[in-house]
């Protein structure tokens, strides 16, 4: 065994300064749910989500602003409005090396205005997602995953699938920080 | 300086290279250990606490950003870099201009997706440091473009955390973020050099190389300009779908260049030819799209312009280089929205 000294070439871990997630709601009555979207068929998986929310709630609206990104002009005017009008919000589809930070970063910005949110991504992308989410400051932001292969789905199968997810997207929204 | 003790099992380079790869500190390749003695000759005397750079790419927006950041690279910490990457210590100051030149927009987060930065040297430093500007420059066949853009990329990897596990997750990669480094052939070039005024290194996001071929002799320059004009297609059909995200850099050799030249065009006309077939966007719609920005579009404030894609108006940049005897030319697809950043070396 022998042993070398060496300059250190790395910079040590960055500390992250953890952000404070925004407040949980404990109903979303007489809230606007916002959508943000990206991804084929997402806009079906949402509208049907739209759907269940408003059989069980009485909310007060809905918007939606699309993921595109680079945001200037009229695109990143849109994204301000859209935080500035929504009480909470969804924000998909990660499907792909690109989306899935896109969604986890545009989510910890709403989370920042004290929008809570949902994010959703799939399995693969996930890690993606999470350490996006943690480089910015959000390591516990709301993840919740759907299949990778949305786009292969019937409409039909589409809303089933929102359906079967319902429940853990709104637990993910409406379970308390902390728990 | 910082430093650590590796212990290794033997002093013979196996041990060595197989703990410092278990250290994470390279990119695959052998590095050169970096031993105090090393570093401080790379220094070359100066300061190892000052901070060079900040990097990260963690504005708002960016897509990507490292591991870190956000984190302050000093010059110690970039000098250990330089010694891994194989650097002789004249190259530092080549190395430290072109991490400024990185990280002048968006803290070198530019090129975390599937773009790399390709350093490109004009002035007296090309000579002095021997980086190439002709045959095979972009091969790594010349120890000053081989070292100083891989040690680029350690500084990136080491110190802001642009490894897969840290956020720099893309689909497939770019090889040239080894390196991709180059200097423009001014010698054989009949235009201004792209950075004038002395030594200095401009950096751009490139995504590959791509070569053109035009061998007519003699040269005709509206077919030259024509062949050019249609490897713009790529760029082109990659705004459409829906992420514009591509322009363009041509590399022209000195055959070509000087044909343009001979011809009476002036550099400015090519680059005023090329930027205008770039950006006449394909009158397509795809309907995919379409539907997509009806979707945004609906209950909108109908007084309000209608939401669009915002599509790129960059300018096509041209190079002269390689080697003397080719009629080849290359197109480098580069990111969008991304402007040339220049750094003037003293």
């Amino acid at each position: 065994m022998s042993s070398l000294k060496l300059v250190d070439p790395a910079a040590p871990r960055k500390t992250i300064v953890r952000r404070a997630m925004s407040d949980r709601p404990t109903s979303v009555d007489g809230m606007v749910v916002g959508f943000r979207e990206f991804w084929p068929k997402f806009d079906v998986f949402t509208r049907a989500f739209e759907g269940l929310v408003s059989a069980q709630y009485d909310v007060r609206g809905s918007e939606r602003v699309d993921g595109t990104h680079p945001r200037s002009g009229v695109v990143l005017e849109r994204w301000q409005e859209f935080g500035r009008n929504v009480d909470w919000a969804i924000s998909g589809l990660g499907g792909c090396g690109g989306c899935a930070p896109w969604a986890a970063m545009d989510a910890c910005e709403l989370e920042s205005l004290g929008v809570p949110t949902v994010t959703l991504i799939t399995p693969d992308l996930v890690g993606l997602a999470r350490r996006t989410a943690e480089g910015r400051g959000w390591p516990d932001l709301r993840i919740v995953t759907l299949p990778q292969f949305l786009d292969d789905l019937t409409d039909d199968e589409v809303r089933i699938l929102a359906e079967e997810k319902y429940e853990e997207i709104m637990a993910a929204l409406l379970t308390p920080i902390g728990r | 300086m910082d430093t650590v003790d590796l212990t290794v099992d033997s002093n013979d380079f196996d041990a060595v290279w197989q703990a410092l790869l278990d250290r994470g500190w390279s990119d695959g390749l052998p590095v050169v250990p970096p031993t105090p003695e090393r570093v401080n000759a790379m220094l070359g005397g100066r300061d190892p606490s000052l901070v060079h750079v900040i990097l990260g790419g963690d504005a708002p927006g960016a897509m990507y950003s490292m591991g870190n950041a956000g984190t302050p690279a000093t010059v110690g910490q970039i000098a250990a870099n330089a010694v891994m990457a194989g650097c002789r210590p004249e190259y530092f100051q080549a190395v430290l201009a072109s991490l400024q030149a990185v990280t002048a927009s968006n803290n070198g987060g530019d090129f975390l997706g599937g773009s790399a930065p390709l350093l490109v040297f004009n002035g007296p430093i090309r000579h002095d440091l021997g980086i190439s500007s002709s045959h095979e420059m972009l091969s790594m066949a010349h120890r000053a473009n081989a070292t100083i853009g891989r040690a680029i990329r350690l500084v990136l990897r080491n110190v802001g955390g642009a490894t897969p596990d840290r956020l720099f997750d893309v689909q497939f990669g770019m090889p040239g973020r080894t390196a991709m480094v180059m200097g423009e052939h001014e010698e054989e070039s009949p235009w201004a050099p792209f950075a004038p005024g002395g030594s200095a290194v401009s950096v751009f996001a490139a995504s590959g190389t791509m070569p053109v071929n035009y061998h007519q002799v003699p040269q005709r320059v509206e077919e030259l300009l024509l062949i050019l004009s249609r490897c713009l297609d790529y760029v082109r059909g990659n705004r459409l779908g829906p992420w514009p995200d591509t322009s363009a850099l041509f590399v022209l050799s000195p055959k070509h260049a000087r044909a343009f030249a001979a011809a009476g065009w002036t550099k400015e006309r090519v680059e005023d030819e090329l930027t205008a077939a770039m950006n006449d966007h394909y009158d397509i719609e795809l309907p995919s799209i379409a539907e997509k920005l009806e979707l945004i579009n609906r209950g909108r404030d109908p007084q309000e312009p209608p939401m669009t894609i915002p599509m790129p108006e960059d300018r096509v940049h041209i190079l002269v280089a390689g080697g003397v005897a080719g009629w080849h030319s290359l197109m480098i697809p580069t990111r969008a929205f991304s402007t040339p950043q220049t750094v003037h070396m003293v």
